[in-house]
Parts: C-alpha cells; structure tokens; sequence
C-alpha cells in the first residue's frame, strides 16, 4: 500500500463520488469549493478530508454560485480546482461557467444528477441535466461533458477531466448521477507513474510580451498565473487577444469563432465511446452513464432472442459523436436511446442519423434506473 | 503667463502613476466630474505606500462603472461577473495566499447582487481588501436606484423618489465581521490614501467605503449636477468621527456625511497563516 | 496631459493656492483644458495630481521635463 497521500495506489471499494475526489486528487486538484447538496455532498466531505493531507484548500461557500466563482479565481490563482453539485446547484453555476468559458479558465464542475426540476428527488437518480450542460449558460459556446458508468469510471473520468481542461483551457464537466455517485464498486488506482497528468500550457514568452488571448496554433492560448509578474488583464466582455474589452462585432466574431472551434475542431480527440457488436447489428442502443450499465441486461436478453443488436456506450456527450451516429444510421434500422429524461441526448441521436435509421428514445421520467425488460420491449419493436 | 506643457508621448509617460496604469487604454472611459479616477489614484499610491511586490497585487472587480477599474491598472487584474468579485478573490486568496488581493467594485455590486458574498466573506475574515466606490447609484446601467441610494433620492427607477430604506455599508461591513472598516468620499484624497494604505496592511477582511460623484445619473437627478457640486457638497457636508458607532453613519439624502475608520480590529482570518505559508 | 482633461475642474477647485483656472482652449473632446495662473505661488502640495480623475496633471518642479506645469 501506498503512502502517498497524493495518490492512494491501490483497490478499494469505493462510492462513485468518494471515487470522485480521488481521482482529482491523483489529477493534481488542489483546491475543491462547494456546497452541500444530495446526492454529491460525499464528494465535498472526501475533499474536506483529503485535501488539506495534500497541501490543498477545501471551502464550503455560502451557494454553489460562489463555489464557482471561487473555483475560477483558484485556478487563476494557479491551482488545479474543482466543484460538484447536483442539479439545483448546477442551475446556480451556469452564469459561472459562462465566465469561466470566457476567460478560458481551467477547471472541472461534476454533476451528480438527481431527479428535477426544481428539488425534485433530491436523492434519486436521473440524466436530466445533459442539455443543460451543453447550453445552460448564456450565448453560444463550446463545452467538454463527460458521462461515467460507473466508481472506476467516475475516479478515471476525474482525471480525464483535468487533463482535458487544462489541454483545452476550459471549464470540464463530469456529468455522473445519483446511482454511479452511491453506488459502491471495486476501483483501482494505477501507480502514479501510469497516469498521465496534462500541466498547465504557460506562456513561452517573457510578461512585456505575453498576451492571454494569443493563442497557439492549436487555438489555445498559454495560461499564466496570477502572481508570476505577467500582470495581465482577463475580463468576462468580449476582449481582445491583449485581454482588454473590444466592445465590437468583429471582436466577437473572432474570439467566439475561437471558442467555439478550439474544441469542435479537435472534437476527434476528444470524443470517447465504447462499442459492442455494432457491425452487423441491424439495431443498436445508445446509452451513457448508469443506464448504459442497465441496457447490458436488455441486449443480453435480446441477443438471446435472435435479434442482432449493438451497444454504443458514451463516454464523452459533449462533444457529441454525430459523425460516428451518421455512420452507423447507414448500417442499422434504428437507434434505441434509454435515458433518464423524456429526450435529450435522443435529440441528438435523431438529429446525426439524419433520417438513415429511425431514433427510438425510451424514457424514464427519473427517481430510478430503467426496468431492463421496457428496454427490450423496445429492443423488439426496432427489431421488427 | 506660464507656458502650458507640451502634449507630448514623453509627458504621458512620466505622470508619477503612469507606469502602474495601461496608458495605453487612456483617457478611461469614466465621465468627467465622476470620482473613480481620483478612488484609482488613491489605490496605486497606497500600492506603493505599502512597498508591496507588484507582481503579487491581485485586483478583482465586478461588473458597473467601478467594475472597469481594474482593467486599468498594470496588474494582474480580473474583471469577473456581477457580484462576483468577492468569491472569486476569495478562492483566488485561498489558492496562492503569498497575493495580496484586492476587490475594487461598486456599491450595487457588492451590495445588491453580490451583497450575500460580502457578509460571508467578513464573516470568515477573508484576508483581503474591499475598496467600494458608493455613488448611490447603478452608474454603468443608467442610473438606477440601489441598495445605498438614500430615501426619497430620485433615480431613473424611482422618479418619484426611493422609498426604500438604504443599506448604511459601514455598519454592514462591521456587523459581517469585517476587521477594518472605514468611509472617506473623494474630497479626502490624502485620508483616503492614508487610510487604504492602513486597510492593506491589515490581515483580514477590510473595507473602504469611497462616496463618489456620479455627475451624469445620480447627481444630476437630485439637484448636483456636476461633479463639482457632489465633492463641494462633501466638503461642506462631511465630518470626521473616528470610531464612531458603526450603525449610527447612514447617510441621508442632503444629510451629514459621516467619516472616518470605524473599526480597526483583529480577529483570526483565512487562510490561516500556518497553512497559508505566508509571511508572519 | 491636455488630452486626458475632461473639464471637471476639481483641480481649480481643490488647488490651495488658487492658481489654477479653466481656459477657454479645448482639447479634441471638447474639454476646457485647465492650466496654471502663475506657477511661482506653487508649494508642490500635489493636491492637483491626487483630486484629479483623469490623471492629466501632476507637479514638476523646475528645470524636469515639462508637465502639465512648466516654470
């Protein structure tokens, strides 16, 4: 066993949201701000634990609107830096990380969804909040969401979060829910040296000549951190690559223009999933996080019955895979989408097959997991 | 007959603040007679009164009139979301405790809208420095009425007159725990000076309340339409009380204007020094 | 700095020794630019250089590059 505190190597049994902090901390998260709020409040309470062992700053803010604002000025302040909530504190947050996009601001935001609107199942699970985290700030921009299935996934996803961030210079979402968050697995951490941990791009010029809205060719400027003599300006209006206000269209055409293309146009490495059976299969369930886990039982059962079906597992929803969907709507009949709303990600689903295959959501209004057996029905229904 | 100066690039430079402010970014865009400029010009002195590392000056500011200061200084300077100047400071303080942070808003910013993270930033005795520059009104929208405009004081939301009761922020700062707390107005340049030299000297949450002409929204609806009028207004009606009760200082449309440092305590802060690694 | 001056007078008003006026020149915003009456009653006290907002004025004593003073 290990004595790292900084990185517990090892197997343990664990919650999908204890699964949550470790995985920060392995990431070199240094700094947690947030507030109480069923189902993430464990991710809070492992921090409070955890981070002051490795040299980081735990605060509980007064509503999750300051716990992300503080978040941005951490990582200004040089610090990876983290928040988890749940849905009503996620709604809180959204002006936030509209700054945090704007600024180009390092950081990871998880969401251990519950049922809503509103308060709704404060400890019962739902996916509800996927098209919220894609456009539930205000104007257009672009956005990294993961979904995990499971503890393992939601310690691996932690980081892959932070790297992500700090390679794309945004905020990162882990859009888990209240099952992977209580539910309790078997994770592994690998030796630290089998972890591959992004740095934060700095700036390879001296302070006269730094700019934090250069950016490379990659479109993403290098970040300096505050107190390192760069003295520079960073501002929620529109600015120019100086990072002074530029009150202007054409300013605005070029920095969102930025924004939004310096993740759509490396959304190939960004995006993630995981298939099964999809060549050949003449139906295939699309599905993310926890319900991806039940729709296993339901294609299990399926195949048993004869009937061809795939699984498309997504790892990343944000950017969506809808080149990969055009392509498989030309080989099968139909998509089958469960998810714990009444049509979200299926939207998307349907919009990529473009009408090659027809889109077949099975919903769940929230407050449980699917019932296998009304995924099948489906399943049975495509197949005809 | 004195010759005038010549308008030069080289007079630009040498203004003695001229090297702590992006001059490039001048003349500012505040409206002439308003007093942010002179509240600007106390600050970096008192930057420099207190021989601190430049490089480990952190200004925030909020959105509104106020909220534009901090794109001013050569600094490393955050122009956050509205209200959100303190919370983000906070967690900026926090995260590298060797800066010395500065919030630099106004009074709808850190009254109204962000008024929740200023009492529980003085509660937890952040150590940090709040200059809030109150001109009574809603500057940058327009002129708009808010938490501190007096009773009765006309705005373009309440032509009638305000029939709310103000927000007195002296005696809100020190009910939220804030260590040092002081009101100046514009017209007490060298106090003012003095005074944020002392409030950034301190360790924990300080607050410096700067009244300030708003010539164009605030003094033109209620009968000081220059900013002229608004700081011989202060001259006249301005008494010094050092210490006196916190409370007992709002400040009533055409009324006395108390000053002066109300609070100057200690009290433990955050972050703590030991785990803050900072400086005794 | 003539071309910072908005015109706000504080400095005229402020100034203890009073040797400070508005002119009747304008800079290109349109501002009256203020200037100094006679610059020998000047005691250095800054006052100008601190009450003013723009950051237009401030003392040099004599002989130092010309500033918005000059003997």
């Amino acid at each position: 066993m290990t004595t790292d505190r900084a990185h517990l190597e090892g197997e343990f049994f664990m919650s999908g949201d204890e699964a949550c902090a470790e995985g920060a901390i392995s990431a070199g998260c240094r700094f947690f701000a947030g507030y109480p709020i069923t189902p993430a409040t464990e991710i809070a309470e492992r921090m409070s634990d955890r981070l002051p062992e490795v040299g980081g700053t735990y605060i509980q803010m007064e509503d999750e609107l300051a716990s992300m604002a503080a978040v941005l000025g951490a990582s200004w302040g040089g610090v990876k830096a983290m928040t988890a909530t749940s849905g009503p504190g996620f709604s809180l947050m959204m002006e936030n990380i509209g700054l945090g996009l704007m600024m180009e601001t390092p950081c990871v935001v998880a969401n251990v969804q519950r049922a809503g609107p509103s308060t709704g199942l404060p400890t019962l699970v739902a996916q509800g909040d996927m098209m919220q985290a894609r456009w539930g700030s205000h104007g257009h921009y672009s956005i990294i969401a993961l979904s995990p299935s499971s503890p393992q996934e939601v310690y691996d996803h932690a980081i892959k979060a932070f790297n992500l961030s700090e390679r794309f210079r945004l905020p990162v979402l882990v859009m888990t829910d209240g099952a992977v968050g209580h539910m309790y697995e078997k994770v592994v951490i690998q030796p630290r040296d089998k972890v591959h941990i992004v740095p934060r791009r700095k700036p390879k010029v001296p302070p006269g000549e730094y700019r934090p809205y250069e950016p490379d060719a990659d479109l993403v400027p290098p970040m300096a951190n505050s107190g390192e003599g760069y003295r520079f300006h960073v501002t929620g209006l529109t600015h120019d690559e100086r990072g002074y206000p530029a009150m202007d269209a054409e300013a605005q055409d070029k920095l969102i223009r930025r924004l939004v293309e310096k993740v759509e146009k490396y959304s190939e490495e960004i995006i993630e999933m995981e298939e099964d059976g999809i060549d050949g299969a003449g139906v295939v369930i699309c599905a993310y996080g926890i319900t991806a886990r039940v729709s296993l039982i339901a294609m299990e059962r399926a195949r048993s019955e004869g009937i061809s079906v795939g699984m498309l597992r997504l790892v990343t929803v944000w950017p969506f895979p809808q080149k990969r969907i055009a392509e498989i709507a030309r080989q099968v009949k139909a998509f089958v989408v469960p998810e714990i709303n009444y049509g979200q990600i299926s939207l998307e689903v349907e919009r990529s097959a473009g009408g090659a295959a027809k889109t077949i959501l099975v919903p769940h209004m929230g407050g449980a997991v699917h019932d296998p057996q009304v995924i099948l029905e489906a399943i049975r229904q495509a197949a005809k | 007959m004195s010759e005038l100066a010549v308008n030069s690039e080289k007079t630009r430079e040498n203004h003695p603040l001229g090297e702590y402010l992006r001059t490039d970014r001048f003349p500012h865009i505040w409206c002439s007679g308003c007093g942010l400029g002179i509240v600007l010009s106390a600050f970096i002195r008192s930057l420099l009164n207190c021989g601190l590392a430049l490089d480990k000056v952190a200004v925030v500011s909020g959105i509104g009139c106020t909220g534009r200061a901090a794109g001013y200084l050569k600094l490393d300077s955050f122009h956050t979301t509205h209200g959100r100047a303190i919370p983000f400071a906070t967690g900026l303080k926090l995260a590298n405790p060797e800066l010395e942070v500065i919030v630099f808003s106004g009074d709808g910013d850190l009254a109204a809208i962000g008024g929740n993270h200023l009492i529980h930033a003085g509660r937890r005795n952040i150590d940090m420095t709040v200059l809030c520059v109150n001109n009574f009104t809603y500057g940058m929208t327009g002129g708009q009425f808010g938490p501190t405009t007096p009773s009765a004081a006309r705005s373009t939301t309440s032509r009638a007159g305000n029939v709310e009761n103000p927000f007195n922020m002296v005696g809100l700062a020190a009910a939220s725990g804030a260590i040092y707390v002081a009101r100046w107005t514009t017209a007490q340049v060298r106090q003012l000076e003095r005074s944020t030299t002392e409030a950034l000297q301190r360790k924990g949450f300080s607050f410096v309340e700067i009244i300030s002409p708003c010539p164009t929204y605030y003094g033109r609806m209620n009968r000081q339409p220059t900013g002229l009028d608004q700081m011989r207004y202060y001259r006249a009606n301005t008494v010094v009380k050092h210490f006196a009760s916190p409370h007992e200082v709002g400040v009533a449309l055409g009324g006395q204007i108390v000053t002066g440092k109300f609070i100057d305590t200690e009290r433990p802060y955050l972050p703590h020094p030991q785990e803050g690694h900072d400086g005794a | 700095m003539k071309e910072w001056c908005k015109g706000c007078r504080f400095c005229v008003e402020f100034c203890p020794q009073h040797i400070l006026y508005e002119t009747d020149e304008t800079n290109s915003r349109g501002y009256h630019v203020a200037a100094m009456a006679d610059s020998s009653k000047c005691i250095g006290c800054e006052m100008c250089t601190m009450i003013c907002p723009e950051f237009a004025i401030h003392v040099v004593t004599n002989g130092e590059e010309a500033g918005q003073e000059v003997k």
